[in-house]
């Protein structure tokens, strides 16, 4: 125990006027500019490497931040004009559920692959493996013409020295060579030579492996007219096995006639006019087989910065759609059930104002209490309110913050007057949206499209959001251990909140764990890919959590 | 490179509870534990300041286990503290708040040590019969034939800490999920020697809390499993699956020399023929109808092949802390080569099923009849996630201990005002001859005991951490908190619904006044009074086990410590000294007692590292701490040097492998105070494990558990014989 900090000092950490709450509300209110269909991108420039990406949604906000550095700085690097959402994914997602004739989506059926030097109209969907190889790949490929291939795949990487997962490599193990062979071939050609023999030998014409391939191994297999893939995924593995009978190895010398599968074949991919896709150094190629359960999305766009953005705003509304239909149910979206949540709160907040009046005041130990519980609920609306003003003002429904407020206010006394609020709002809604009044250009267009948001990834977030604002909230104390000495650092100033360390409390699905780094709190790609969806609502949320709970009093009470 | 320094000499630590710098750390510690103590604790954001994870908790064991504490005073309150959760897995923030409460209301009593030690034994005793008799008005039965009372004490548990962000809906589902898993881990036919099951906990981080679940039998992570294909599994003739516990590695590099080099000829492959070895062994398997195989390490593919093409399912990286309720549920030997197998080696299984909670995906292991059951937990955030972890296995510890003693005590502070009330109103009607038999006067007993209830009234205090009044009440000694910001109002029960563990109402005037009690004289009040009904249907409930054991660790300590001052009389005098280790700046601790029998620790750290090379079945059962030296040479044996693979391999491997267990301690004869040459030979040194002799001059502390933690944190240096007898005789 160092520094021996005097016990008041220590207490002194857990004011009202929380540092941890602080920054966590500075984070937030960028978080807001993610909100509704029109986003603020923001332009991510590395300094070192004067590489630049594109950017529109909070995890990869996060990501790209150095939140040590805990922020004004880092954000301050322009705001680019906003760039209208890709129309053609949206048709991606409706062939996809045609084509599976299924209501569920399964995402571990599906890929991307972004091809660049192509403008953004030639993205499509395309049955199969669609993936980039190099020109000398793609000749084998032309020379398969529509043969039926011999396919064999792999799940470690295809070099000389790959040992499975838990094989410790052998030390202190010396080789005698008694008699040198006057051929003297060393070790590296006579594993080449017989690897490619039993690849001849099986007759394989397609190798699909998971890791690396070795260099030399790939020209020789070239040479014989045998396709070398690498680094293909998991789920397309799984995929290829399931449709061809072919089983994985992870030596070649495991490979007997059972585990190559017969009926994949493969040809260069074309744009769907049918236009040349000579982009230099990678072709795509598309690979496929009789029966086989996979799609690619093949994004392509002419701006390299691009590719990020493209592939999460794909996965993001697949997501969308995945939950939904998984969820079986949408919230009407558009701000339609943040509103009906405020409404909803401010009746409760009224209700708990009049003493005496309801179950909820009874339910508390003391009758004055209720008083707190009145005031946090108000913090509580005012966070909906605020969220659904930024919402109006970024989708331009609104000029600025005062107006959007206005126009809440505006819905909810008519929502109040009309004695049900939540038959008014669904009524509004299926007019054509809540907020399509006020400033809107097209005031008398009827519009088909509905927004609608996803129940559980919504509800998820929200409870998410609170719950980090909470853990923050009780926390009265950062620790150092480890190698450096230990101290309790007394000064509120030192209150790392979350953006320093994370607090590991929950941001919406992802969490904070080293200083520089943010990771997710779990290890799949599912969940990283389900963290994008939510991390733009989570964050609006957390700033109107923040905003509710900041600065009053009795606001620890979990109500 | 060698580095030499210096021999220091061993420092004695007179007075070790005075000066500026200890009591100014025991307040700082004291202040952390009390505000974390309750369900409405403070949280503590813990991490190394260097980009580590953060763990955001208020559990005692993982706060003491993280302060690296250089105050020799505090080291062997916070050893304490943590052999005392060791052993119950609650009560630990209580027993740390009282302790530090002792030391504080003890150090400023004008009354000499020994005395207070005496007294405070005495006050100890009154309060261990109280709770051991049936009039005991702070206790409840605990009836095991209805779910009521079982529900409240894994309630009390669950809500206790708030780094979980529970609301109430999952405080529901994961009481009845706890209780579930404790009906599960009590075995059907109970014959004379019971032995109750085990519960695994599965972690499923990201998930909602009510997506917990649980399931009888195994679950093995199996993230190459292919779903919605059926399982094809070889059946014995009598219809069960037979099955193979592997704990040794079967990734074919079994030929790697620990030491020295081996040499081999041009042409020859150990890889090769190390393969084929295991091969022979996949042969052997699927000769003897084996249908699963589960390796705790990896697996060579080809073996996975071979047992696969056929019909053998094989899962490798099952983990090590699988591989004892594995062993147990199958009746399965764990086989430890690849060179011997015995066909009674193999266990048996009734079913094998996949299970699915997205990401992940499980084998389910279900066995005939099972006490082994595994919980699905999950939690939105990995900090949550593992202070719920932390907390449900305190509930099910609990839920253990219950069973043995079929009693539990009230919470929300009205078990320490309760006994408190009781110290009072007996210290105030002892007999003249009590005082004279601990050689006291009558004030310095009433000074002693309004310092021990104070101390006790200290931990119901800290439940209050938004400046709330505080009351007891003069019928039954509860505690009643009043919510901060209350208007005066002329009566209290205006102001109080229901005491701390909710048990009394408001509705009769039980007579309240301020829990303050720092000035003016001790009430006097008639004995407390037994609650007849009680009004809420949920009650705050602790561990009885527990808080015994916590009102005994922490009187232990703090009144010990104080008898080191100068003032001790005699070498009689029962104390704990603290001797500085003049090499490492470790303490060491030492009981001194007339007598004489030899103590061998084994360090606290360093022996974890050879623990872990025991095989499950070769520990000593946790609470067993005090071993013959025999026994200790047979599980010396038993051990083996962990090469820097198996090193390597276990950081990889998951945290719960790394759990720290408790220490292992011997006492043997006087006659055998040098060690036996296995002990301190090569091995001993790479092991990294130090053994010394210790000279104690008492056969056992009389309290014969504490006695035994408190010896917890020794350590020794290389001729620490001669230095403990030294400072023995130096006094």
């Amino acid at each position: 125990m160092v520094c021996c900090p005097l016990p008041m000092a220590f207490r002194d950490v857990n004011a009202r006027r929380h540092i941890g709450l602080q920054q966590l509300s500075s984070l937030a209110s960028t978080g807001r500019t993610f909100l509704g269909p029109m986003k603020s991108h923001k332009f991510i420039v590395d300094e070192i490497t004067n590489q630049s990406t594109l950017i529109c949604s909070a995890v990869r906000l996060i990501e790209s931040l150095d939140v040590t550095r805990y922020l004004a700085t880092a954000l301050s690097h322009g705001n680019q004009t906003s760039m209208k959402l890709l129309q053609s994914v949206a048709a991606y997602q409706q062939e996809r559920a045609e084509c599976s004739g299924s209501s569920q989506i399964n995402i571990a059926e599906i890929v991307t692959c972004c091809v660049l030097g192509l403008p953004e109209g030639y993205s499509c969907v395309s049955p199969g493996f669609v993936t980039l190889v190099s020109p000398e790949q793609a000749t084998v490929i032309k020379h398969f013409a529509d043969k039926p291939l011999r396919i064999l795949l792999m799940d470690g990487d295809l070099t000389e020295q790959y040992r499975h997962l838990g094989f410790n490599r052998p030390r202190n193990v010396r080789t005698i060579l008694e008699h040198p062979s006057p051929q003297g071939g060393n070790a590296g050609d006579v594993w080449l030579s017989r690897m490619s023999d039993i690849l001849m030998s099986f007759e394989v014409n397609l190798v699909l492996v998971k890791g690396n391939v070795c260099k030399n191994l790939m020209e020789r297999c070239i040479a014989s007219r045998i396709l070398v893939v690498g680094c293909v995924a998991r789920d397309v593995l799984c995929a290829f096995g399931a449709a061809t009978g072919a089983q994985a190895v992870t030596y070649l010398s495991q490979l007997n006639a059972s585990c190559v599968g017969n009926g994949a074949w493969a040809e260069l991919w074309e744009a769907s006019d049918g236009r040349a896709v000579d982009l230099g150094e990678l072709v795509p190629a598309r690979i496929s087989a009789g029966g086989l359960a996979l799609l690619t999305a093949v994004l392509t766009t002419a701006l390299p910065c691009k590719a990020q953005l493209l592939e999460d705003q794909f996965w993001t509304l697949l997501y969308r759609l995945h939950h939904a239909l998984k969820d079986g149910k949408v919230f009407p979206g558009g701000g339609a059930v943040e509103l009906l949540c405020l409404s909803h709160i401010q009746a409760l907040a009224e209700q708990t104002g009049r003493p005496g009046s309801n179950k909820a005041v009874r339910e508390l130990p003391s009758p004055w209490l209720a008083e707190y519980k009145s005031i946090v609920l108000q913090a509580l609306a005012s966070g909906w309110k605020q969220y659904l003003s930024v919402v109006l003002c970024n989708t331009a429904k609104a000029s600025s913050e005062l107006e959007a407020s206005a126009s809440v206010d505006h819905h909810l006394q008519k929502a109040a007057a009309c004695g049900s609020p939540s038959a008014y709002i669904l009524e509004e809604f299926r007019r054509g949206g809540v907020f399509r009044g006020g400033c809107d250009p097209f005031p008398n267009q009827v519009t088909d499209s509905k927004v609608c948001d996803n129940v559980a990834a919504k509800t998820e977030a929200w409870r998410r959001a609170l719950d980090l604002v909470l853990l923050v909230l009780q926390t009265d104390a950062e620790i150092i251990t480890g190698s450096r000495r230990n101290q309790i650092l007394n000064s509120p100033e030192h209150f790392a909140g979350l953006s320093q360390t994370g607090s590991d409390g929950s941001w919406g699905m992802l969490e904070l764990k080293q200083g520089r780094m943010l990771t997710l709190s779990c290890t799949s790609a599912t969940s990283y890919k389900q963290g994008l969806a939510s991390s733009v609502c989570s964050m609006a949320c957390l700033g109107s959590a923040l905003q509710a709970v900041c600065g009053h009093p009795g606001s620890c009470s979990r109500s | 490179m060698s580095r030499l320094e210096a021999k220091k000499p061993p420092l004695f630590i007179s007075e070790p509870l005075t000066g500026d710098a200890v009591s100014q750390s025991l307040s700082l510690l004291s202040g952390i534990l009390k505000s974390s103590y309750g369900p409405a604790g403070r949280l503590k954001q813990l991490h190394n300041g260097v980009g580590g994870c953060v763990c955001t908790t208020s559990q005692s064991s993982a706060l003491l286990g993280h302060l690296s504490i250089s105050q020799p005073v505090l080291r062997v309150l916070t050893a304490s503290v943590r052999n005392h959760v060791s052993r119950f897995s609650d009560c630990g923030l209580f027993t740390a708040i009282l302790c530090c409460g002792f030391i504080e209301n003890f150090r400023s009593l004008n009354v000499a040590p020994f005395t207070v030690i005496k007294i405070s034994k005495h006050l100890l005793s009154l309060c261990m019969d109280h709770l051991k008799s049936e009039a005991c008005g702070c206790r409840v039965s605990v009836d095991f034939s209805s779910v009521g009372t079982l529900v409240c004490l894994v309630r009390s548990i669950l809500t206790s800490k708030p780094a979980c962000m529970l609301n109430k809906t999952e405080v529901d589902h994961l009481t009845s999920l706890v209780l579930k898993a404790f009906i599960f881990t009590v075995p059907y036919n109970v014959e004379t020697n019971a032995v109750l099951g085990k519960c695994v906990i599965i972690p499923v981080k990201g998930r909602r809390v009510v997506d917990s679940t649980i399931l009888p039998g195994l679950l093995i992570e199996t993230p190459e499993i292919q779903l919605g294909k059926p399982l094809a599994i070889k059946r014995t003739g009598s219809n069960i699956i037979k099955i193979a516990l592997f704990s040794v590695s079967m990734s074919g590099d079994g030929f790697n020399p620990e030491e020295g080099t081996i040499a081999v000829h041009h042409g020859v492959s150990l890889e090769v023929s190390e393969l084929n070895q295991l091969l022979n062994v996949g042969k052997q398997l699927v000769e003897d109808e084996v249908g699963l195989v589960v390796c705790q390490k990896v697996m060579h593919p080809s073996l996975k092949q071979y047992l696969k093409e056929n019909g053998v399912m094989a899962v490798d990286r099952a983990g090590l802390c699988l591989m004892e309720p594995l062993g147990r549920m199958t009746g399965s030997q764990p086989i430890a080569s690849i060179h011997s197998l015995s066909p009674g080696c193999y266990g048996s299984l009734k079913d094998l099923c996949i299970e699915s909670f997205a990401p992940k995906h499980f084998l389910h292991l279900i066995p005939e009849d099972t006490v082994i059951c595994s919980l699905i937990l999950c939690n939105r955030s990995e900090t949550a996630w593992d202070e719920l972890k932390r907390v449900c296995e305190t509930a099910e510890h609990v839920l253990q201990l219950t069973v043995k003693e079929p009693l539990a005590l009230l919470g929300g502070g009205c078990t320490e005002t309760h006994l408190a009330s009781y110290i009072r109103y007996k210290s105030s009607s002892l007999p003249a001859s009590t005082f004279k038999d601990l050689d006291c006067s009558q004030t310095q007993y009433q000074l002693v005991a309004e310092g021990f209830c104070r101390s006790l009234e200290s931990v119901a205090r800290s439940l209050s951490h938004d400046s709330e009044e505080i009351l007891t009440d003069m019928v039954y000694g509860h505690c009643w908190f009043v919510p901060s910001g209350s208007p005066c109002v002329s009566k209290w029960s205006d102001l109080v619904s229901k005491c701390g563990c909710g048990m009394n109402g408001n509705s009769e005037d039980l007579s309240w006044r301020f829990l303050q009690g720092q000035s003016g004289s001790p009430v006097i009040q008639d004995c407390p009074k037994e609650p007849s009904l009680k009004v809420a249907d949920l009650l705050t409930l602790d561990c009885f086990a527990a808080k015994c054991s916590g009102l005994q660790v922490s009187l232990f300590c703090p009144p010990r410590l104080n008898a080191i001052s100068s003032r001790a009389p005699s070498i009689r005098c029962a104390g704990v000294k603290i001797v500085k280790d003049g090499e490492r700046g470790q303490e060491k601790s030492l009981d001194v007692k007339p007598l004489g029998c030899v103590l061998i620790t084994i360090s606290l750290n360093l022996s974890t590292t050879w623990w872990k090379t025991l095989a499950p079945s070769q520990h000593p059962a946790p609470q067993k701490e005090l071993m013959s030296t025999t026994e200790l040479m047979t599980i010396w044996k038993k051990s083996k040097y962990i090469s820097d693979k198996e090193k390597r391999e276990k950081r990889v491997a998951r945290k719960a492998h790394l759990r720290i267990k408790p220490p292992l301690m011997a006492i043997c004869s006087r006659s055998s105070t040098t060690l036996p040459a296995e002990m301190t030979n090569q091995k001993t040194k790479k092991l990294g494990v130090k053994v010394t002799p210790y000279f104690k001059l008492e056969e056992v502390s009389p309290l014969p558990l504490t006695g035994s933690e408190l010896q917890v944190e020794l350590r020794a240096n290389d001729n620490g014989a001669g230095k403990g007898q030294q400072c023995v005789e130096g006094q």
